[in-house]
């Protein structure tokens, strides 16, 4: 079992595969490919058609079918339902007949072998040959038999039968088709116990009373044969069923019965109208028995177990339910047989458009595809790509100018990338003009700025050397004017302290002092720089001069604790100047490096350099905070590193105007606050045969 | 009670002045020769009142100013400036302390005096 679902599976899986293959091969990798929507359309618009046949058009024709074949079984069925109502009819008015036949009451009273027996009998045997009953019999009131056609068995007595109770009743009667009591020759002429039989019976009446009964026992097959009498197609069939819903006449396909087994002799009253499957009855005999009309034009399955469509009918006066039933497989044969040639048509046809949509779809497609690549390749750069299409439909066309095209965006192009290489090399030269002129920008901006700096801290220093100089001319002014009034108070006092008279008089002596110096400087410094100063011209002894005046320094020096040491070269080249302007510069430096030292010593140096002689001052004193590019401001007029202690400020750019003056250089040199500093100058030698 | 007064005055020549000035008065004076020391002095003894001249050697006045009413313990001080200066040529040191007195020199007792009683009420 497992073995036969893989192997299925496998076809399966194969059949699938194949599939696959099939769609990869035509490429349908998106429904948005122009080659996949022509296909597909294709194939809706062809399919659509056959979609609408098998679901509207085959429907209808079918349900008109289902119409006429039920019509057709309903026209049966009431036409053997009539058939066989006149036929028992007609039974009925032979057996009353009979009854009223002149020689009937003889017979009853009288007993058999009289002239009224024999004639009564000839008359009722040619009845039945006439007719086919199988048997006319008549019996007295009390149910015994007066005469009989049956040259076999019979029953002397019938008392215990219902047709008799009913005939004595006054009734024409109708039996059930019911299996005989005693044998009876069958349809093979052979006696058979239980055959089927059918009894008809009227009671005789004479002179207004009820002397007996006329019983015929009529043929069961004569009813099948009327049933068969009316032929319904192939498969098509009527029959009768009882109450219990056995059948009571012959099913047309008794053989078929016979052979499976299902009847023995016949089917009136051996077979029960039941579905094979379901044990039930059929849904014809059940809807029959309840005594209701109708059809089923579905179909249901029949006591063969075979599909069949149905018309049912129940006749109240017989008890008796008519089928007329057909195979379906014969109902609807002509729109099976349609079905069967269109089917293979419409898969034909499916077949053949699907095929072409997919011939034609790629045929279609394929062109502007082949121009999509194209176009993608240009589109990527490659210019000198073509479509090579040369049909002459709106495809060659299309081809033409699009080629056309390309060769005018290649030509443009080409055009463009030479402009564009052009434009690159100028913008490039531009650029680096630019970056040129940026940079020079740049630089020119920051010497702005930088001078713009210069110039603020060049208004800061003018600011503050002003507030120093007036500072400077403003506290011993102010001194002197507080040592006045203080002392005027004091001298009001009763008791005069002239310890205090000391101090005021050495504060007010000092102050004055401090000022004339500082007027003093100023002065000269203006003179200086106005130029209106006259200087002498005299040979001066450099060596002399320094040790003059560093002996006359040496007493400040001792004051201080500071060791002045003389490193004077002697014999020295003279140098012209004058000689009280430089020793003035002498002093000066000498008394700074004094000043500003609190310990360690001051070297002066005195040397010849080349046709200069060199003058240094070297101390250990505080240094110089300012950075090395700025000492040149220690030469500025009113420059005080350190106010208060610098005095005015005015020394320095007096020995440096005195220094210019004769030609010579001034400067400095130190390593940074704290770490000592050496004022140099340099002054020309004298020229032979200057004096 | 006496009050302390810190005269910040690297000039002995002034500082002999305010010796002679506050003779007779019970204020009690200290004095330091500059910024640094009058740190030194306030941190060890705080002045009821500070007088303070503009130009120090190690630190000017007003960075020392700046530094004293930057930090919460001292900046209630009340300040005299006493100055060779004009105020006029010292107006940003205004900003610092609105509510400071600029004593320009040469001044009398008599001024000094009133000014000191004028901060310390």
């Amino acid at each position: 079992m497992n073995a036969l679902l893989i192997q299925y599976l496998q076809k399966y899986l194969n059949h699938k595969n194949v599939f696959f293959g099939i769609i990869k091969k035509f490429q349908i990798h998106s429904y948005k490919s122009i080659r996949t929507k022509i296909i597909i359309s294709s194939i809706l618009l062809s399919v659509f058609p056959m979609f609408i046949m098998r679901v509207f058009i085959y429907p209808t024709g079918k349900k008109a079918l289902q119409d006429a074949l039920i019509q057709n079984l309903e026209g049966v069925g009431h036409k053997q339902s009539e058939l066989i109502s006149r036929w028992i009819e007609e039974r009925k008015a032979d057996a009353r007949i009979v009854a009223e036949n002149p020689n009937v009451p003889g017979v009853i009273y009288k007993s058999e072998g009289s002239e009224n027996f024999y004639r009564l009998l000839h008359h009722l045997n040619t009845l039945r040959d006439a007719y086919g009953y199988k048997e006319i019999f008549i019996c007295d009131r009390l149910g015994d038999l007066k005469i009989t056609t049956s040259t076999g068995k019979v029953i002397t007595n019938v008392a215990g039968f219902e047709f008799f109770q009913k005939a004595v009743s006054g009734v024409t009667f109708v039996s059930d088709i019911a299996p005989s009591v005693i044998p009876l020759e069958n349809e093979y002429g052979k006696l058979e116990l239980g055959m089927p039989t059918l009894y008809i019976s009227t009671p005789v009446v004479y002179e207004h009373k009820v002397i007996g009964m006329v019983c015929l026992r009529v043929d069961v097959m004569e009813i099948s044969k009327l049933m068969r009498s009316v032929r319904l197609g192939e498969t098509g069939e009527t029959y009768l069923i009882n109450k219990d819903g056995f059948m009571i006449s012959e099913s047309k396909f008794l053989k078929d019965l016979k052979d499976a087994g299902l009847v023995n002799q016949r089917t009136t009253l051996e077979l029960q109208v039941i579905d094979p499957i379901t044990k039930k009855l059929t849904r014809s005999a059940e809807e029959c028995i309840k005594g209701k009309k109708g059809h089923d034009g579905e179909g249901y399955l029949d006591y063969r177990g075979v599909k069949v469509l149905g018309f049912w009918q129940w006749i109240t006066a017989l008890e008796w339910g008519i089928i007329a039933e057909i195979d379906v497989k014969e109902g609807y044969g002509p729109v099976k047989k349609l079905h069967m040639i269109v089917s293979p048509i419409i898969f034909l046809v499916t077949i053949i458009v699907i095929s072409s949509s997919f011939f034609f779809g790629k045929k279609m497609s394929d062109p502007i595809l082949y121009l999509t690549e194209v176009t993608k390749s240009i589109s990527e750069g490659d210019y000198s790509k073509r479509v090579k299409i040369t049909s002459h439909d709106e495809i060659g066309e299309l081809s033409n100018s699009f080629n056309k095209m390309a060769s005018i965006l290649e030509e443009k192009t080409q055009i463009l990338r030479e402009y564009t290489a052009n434009l690159e090399k100028t913008v490039e030269e531009r650029t680096k003009d630019l970056v040129r002129m940026n940079q020079e920008l740049e630089k020119q901006s920051s010497n702005l700025e930088r001078a713009y700096k210069e110039l603020l801290t060049l208004d800061q220093m003018k600011d503050k050397m002003i507030r120093d100089v007036s500072h400077e001319l403003k506290s011993p002014v102010a001194q002197v004017q507080m040592a006045i009034d203080l002392w005027s108070k004091e001298v009001k006092k009763e008791y005069i302290d002239r310890s205090k008279e000391e101090k005021f008089s050495k504060i007010i002596n000092d102050s004055l002092q401090r000022l004339r110096k500082t007027i003093g400087s100023i002065l000269d410094l203006s003179v200086l720089e106005s130029g209106r100063m006259v200087f002498r011209k005299e040979p001066i002894q450099m060596d002399a001069l320094v040790l003059q005046t560093v002996t006359a320094m040496r007493l400040l020096a001792d004051k201080k604790g500071l060791a002045l040491i003389n490193h004077v070269n002697q014999g020295l080249p003279a140098v012209i100047g004058d000689k009280e302007e430089i020793q003035r510069v002498i002093t000066n430096l000498i008394d700074n490096a004094i000043k500003y030292t609190e310990k360690g010593e001051v070297h002066v140096f005195l040397e010849q350099k080349d046709v200069s002689i060199e003058f240094a001052v070297k101390d250990t004193g505080v240094g110089i905070g300012l950075p090395k590019e700025q000492f040149g401001k220690l030469f500025e007029r009113f420059f005080q590193e350190r106010p208060r202690v610098d005095g005015a400020g005015v020394g320095l750019a007096i020995c440096k105007n005195i220094i210019e003056v004769h030609k010579g250089h001034l400067w400095v040199e130190s390593e940074g606050r704290g770490k000592g500093s050496t004022f140099k100058f340099t002054l020309p030698v004298a020229q032979e045969g200057t004096s | 009670m006496s009050r302390k007064i810190l005269i910040i005055e690297d000039e002995d020549e002034f500082f002999f002045f305010y010796t002679m000035m506050f003779e007779g008065t019970d204020y009690i004076v200290n004095r330091a020769l500059n910024g640094k020391q009058a740190f030194e002095k306030i941190k060890e003894d705080k002045p009821d009142l500070i007088i303070l001249d503009l130009l120090l050697d190690e630190m000017t006045g007003d960075a020392f100013l700046r530094q004293l009413k930057s930090d919460p313990s001292y900046a209630s001080i009340p300040i005299i400036i006493a100055s060779s200066f004009s105020p006029r040529s010292y107006k940003t040191i205004f900003e610092i302390d609105p509510a400071l007195v600029f004593l320009e020199k040469p001044f009398t007792q008599e001024k000094l005096l009133a000014s000191i009683k004028a901060r310390l009420g």
